[in-house]
């Protein structure tokens, strides 16, 4: 499937949100009426078809996480209904996530500026799902790069990458 | 000090000798009490020569099972005489002991999946700033409850062990 995927972090747009809005509800991905300001202004990147339908969205936010003591961008993907069936049975470069993880990831490493302070260093994901936990069998993915760096308090595993020079801020 | 010194790996293969001269060397050097050197001396992996052949630095590793990770590492440890040279000296061991122990990895259920380093020298973590290290390859993995940084390095093709009961 031919996918494009944009960068819309910290984006203004109202028909955007409209359009995230409707592909929540029509992919049936639940997201909390309280926070759901808050969410659409995490979107950090989409993905569409050849139609220029959604297939896929990325949003992230900024966390401190505490083991670390250093700022990561939290980074999390869904993929709409109609793409799902594809993503287990093509090869994962072809995946709509593979394809918004790289196109994310290259955009925030290029803009990383290793002498500022209290900026992400990398980006982390939480895994905790059986079907996501068997993909992500491995320490250190092969593809994505990403690090496996233990477990948080409610059982999840956490994977990190950190991006190209990242320097990290010593503890206080 | 620039004088020539060659690595060798004795991982499981420390002969009676060779356990006397790193008793020695850690009794001279000041850094492993007695009464726990024999167990210590079979957890050296990698140890290092000056062209006098006398010994000025080695690594070791112990099996340690990570509550955060849920999973075993070899922590590892070096040690590097005043005698010998510092910081480049440290890394060829850390990476050879790397090498060694990555050729013998096994995907067996409670094998060490990498080596973990607490950096516990306040002024030597000072130095280590990079999240991922340009000559180690060693990756910030956080801090311990003790405000230590630790680093890892995982084995090529290392799997993580599932989350099952809390040990």
């Amino acid at each position: 499937m031919p996918t494009e995927v944009e960068i819309v972090w910290r984006h203004q747009n109202e028909s955007m949100d409209q359009e995230l809005l409707q592909y929540w509800q029509y992919n049936a991905i639940a997201v909390d009426p309280a926070h759901r300001d808050k969410r659409l202004r995490q979107l950090a990147a989409v993905a569409r078809d050849s139609q220029g339908s959604l297939v896929g969205v990325a949003t992230m936010s900024i966390v401190k996480l505490p083991e670390f003591n250093n700022f990561f961008f939290h980074y999390r993907t869904s993929t709409a209904l109609a793409a799902r069936s594809g993503n287990s049975q093509t090869d994962y470069r072809q995946r709509v996530d593979t394809y918004l993880y790289d196109k994310v990831f290259a955009y925030f490493n290029q803009r990383y500026d290793p002498a500022a302070a209290n900026q992400p260093i990398g980006l982390y994901i939480t895994v905790s799902t059986p079907r996501r936990l068997k993909v992500m069998s491995a320490a250190q993915e092969p593809y994505s790069g990403l690090l496996f760096v233990g477990y948080n308090r409610r059982g999840e595993q956490l994977h990190v990458k950190y991006f190209d020079g990242a320097r990290i801020d010593r503890v206080s | 000090m620039s004088d020539a010194v060659t690595l060798s790996v004795v991982w499981q293969q420390t002969s009676s000798e060779l356990t006397a001269e790193i008793k020695q060397y850690w009794l001279d050097e000041g850094l492993v009490s007695s009464d726990v050197a024999d167990q210590r001396a079979d957890q050296v992996v990698v140890v290092a020569r000056n062209s006098d052949n006398s010994l000025v630095a080695l690594s070791s590793v112990e099996a340690h099972f990570s509550r955060r990770f849920q999973n075993y590492f070899y922590l590892f440890r070096t040690s590097v005489s005043r005698r010998a040279g510092g910081q480049l000296l440290s890394n060829q061991l850390l990476n050879t002991t790397y090498q060694e122990l990555n050729n013998r990895y096994s995907s067996e259920l409670d094998s060490p999946i990498g080596i973990m380093a607490v950096i516990e020298n306040k002024h030597l973590a000072r130095l280590y700033y990079q999240a991922v290290g340009a000559r180690s390859q060693m990756f910030f993995a956080g801090y311990n409850a003790n405000g230590q940084q630790i680093r890892l390095r995982y084995f090529e093709g290392a799997t993580i062990r599932p989350l099952t009961i809390e040990k």
